[in-house]
């Protein structure tokens, strides 16, 4: 039946719908978390959220709220203020599609200058197909660029047409990512300069096949 | 005996993996050895048609990929200048290629519109030359295959809908045929092997295989069995490199394949035809059957 029906549309040359499974679990994600604060100052988190197909959207109601406000506060514009020596946690609270979609961050408010939790990312790229893909990265931020360098034990297969490289924040599909372009090296240490985007802005380095539109690999950034 | 094997004309074998092969020559089949006799003369209409949603990968595995189709309205002739020499061509003379739209199963929106381009295809036009003498019991010819880029090398929005691959190959292929009988039952064979030489970076390939056809119903109805084979000499640019890594027209494209044709005469001059052509192992190139069907007319 089904080799009847391809033979249908064959004959009609029509084109169709393919179907893409890309639901991911929504996230809200604080984009420039701490580790420490400086006791008497204020911080302004910043806060992205992904819907359910890893694509940013404004939700309807968001919620800020401390573990002991005692130590800092935050109001419901994210704006923490640190009055206190001790560990505090802040989450961020979305509505969305009625569920509760949230995230928790710890800090310490110190006589140190604030600090942010991290100043890189690393991670593995690996295939999902049957094309050659691997190699590690790292990713840090220089001035507005977002620097993604590889490693020495890169490979990518070059019998692939059309492979191209995102970040994205769904590893099933590059809807909604950014395109970095064409991949044009296939071996060896090479680093990708992007832009205006930031370190936690993505999640995922994605390989995908343009003519035929698959995904060849990822990696996932830690 | 000549003009019965003449009649299995095996033009719907060339286009097997069209959609990823369009430039590369489809005189894999032209009556084998035989060649036409002077003022005979051999048409046919068909059509072609294969849809896939999975490729062979470079190392030989199997992908999926988006569901991608590509059919071909053809003709194909044959004409015996003299009982030596026949001039062939393969004409496409509407090819439309396509990709599915792509479809986010969570929201219901389209990710990537799907797309398709019509044009003429990448036409093939030969010289069969009948180096034994007629009528001898091998026979034995020689083929000078040009193949056109008359198609579409750069269709849709990212120029990976194509109905050609842009270059200009030419290709020299070798058949050796002899009919037989099998008790009642007429039969042929027939082996091959040519040399394709292709341009703009791709990889020359060489080319062989096999066929054997035998004769039914009072020789009306004749099923045909086949085999080719294509080894890239990898030579040229690998796909991620050539044509700016945009075409679905991968370089490198290897394949063992195999096709079962049947051809039914209605008349003494007219006939249909219908084939299936599948592959035992491939890189680079659509996993998917393709079929055909034509109706045609031997002129002898």
């Amino acid at each position: 039946m089904r080799r009847f029906t391809v033979l249908l549309l064959a004959l009609a040359g029509c084109v169709g719908e393919d179907i893409v499974m890309d639901e991911v679990d929504p996230e809200v994600r604080i984009t420039n978390s701490i580790t420490t604060m400086e006791i008497g100052t204020t911080w302004q988190f910043e806060y992205m959220f992904l819907n359910n197909v890893g694509v940013e959207e404004e939700p309807d109601q968001i919620s800020w709220s401390t573990s002991d406000a005692s130590v800092a506060i935050i109001n419901q514009d994210g704006l923490a203020t640190a009055l206190d020596y001790g560990e505090v946690m802040i989450t961020l609270s979305v509505e969305y599609l009625g569920e509760e979609v949230e995230t928790t961050i710890p800090f310490e408010v110190t006589d140190d200058p604030t600090s942010s939790s991290q100043q890189n990312r690393q991670g593995t790229i690996m295939t999902t197909s049957s094309y050659d893909l691997t190699g590690d990265f790292n990713i840090e931020v220089d001035g507005n660029e977002l620097v993604i360098s590889f490693d020495e034990n890169y490979i990518a297969d070059q019998g692939l047409p059309g492979l191209y490289v995102y970040l994205t924040n769904n590893p099933n599909t590059p809807n909604g990512g950014y395109e970095i372009g064409p991949v044009e090296v296939f071996s060896g240490t090479h680093e990708y300069r992007i832009p205006d985007v930031d370190l936690f802005d993505y999640d995922y380095l994605f390989y995908y096949c343009k003519p035929f539109e698959v995904k060849v690999g990822q990696g996932e950034i830690e | 005996m000549r003009s019965k094997l003449a009649r299995v004309k095996l033009n719907d074998m060339r286009k097997l993996f069209l959609t990823l092969l369009i430039a590369v020559p489809f005189l894999t089949q032209a009556g084998g050895g035989w060649t036409k006799s002077k003022g005979s003369a051999y048409y046919k209409v068909s059509q072609w048609w294969v849809v896939a949603a999975k490729h062979y990968t470079s190392n030989g595995s199997i992908d999926p990929n988006a569901t991608m189709g590509i059919f071909n309205s053809s003709f194909y002739g044959e004409y015996g200048i003299t009982d030596r020499v026949t001039a062939i061509v393969y004409f496409p003379f509407f090819s439309r290629a396509y990709r599915n739209a792509q479809v986010s199963g969570t929201t219901g929106m389209t990710t990537s519109p799907g797309e398709a381009v019509n044009s003429i295809g990448d036409t093939d036009i030969a010289v069969k030359y009948g180096i034994s003498k007629p009528g001898s019991k091998f026979v034995f010819a020689g083929t000078l295959l040009l193949g056109l880029p008359l198609g579409k090398d750069d269709g849709g929005s990212d120029g990976s809908l194509q109905t050609g691959d842009g270059e200009f190959n030419q290709m020299v292929r070798f058949d050796l045929s002899r009919s037989f009988s099998i008790g009642k039952v007429n039969a042929y064979g027939n082996v091959y092997a040519g040399f394709n030489n292709r341009t703009q970076n791709f990889s020359d390939e060489f080319r062989a295989g096999g066929e054997l056809g035998a004769a039914f119903l009072k020789n009306k109805l004749w099923g045909i069995l086949r085999m080719d084979v294509v080894e890239s000499l990898q030579n040229g640019l690998s796909s991620a490199e050539g044509s700016n890594g945009m075409t679905i027209f991968a370089n490198n494209t290897e394949f063992v394949s195999y096709t079962y044709e049947a051809a039914y005469y209605v008349s003494e001059k007219v006939g249909v035809s219908a084939s299936y052509s599948g592959a035992f192992s491939a890189r680079l190139i659509l996993a998917a059957p393709s079929y055909s069907v034509g109706v045609f007319l031997d002129l002898k």
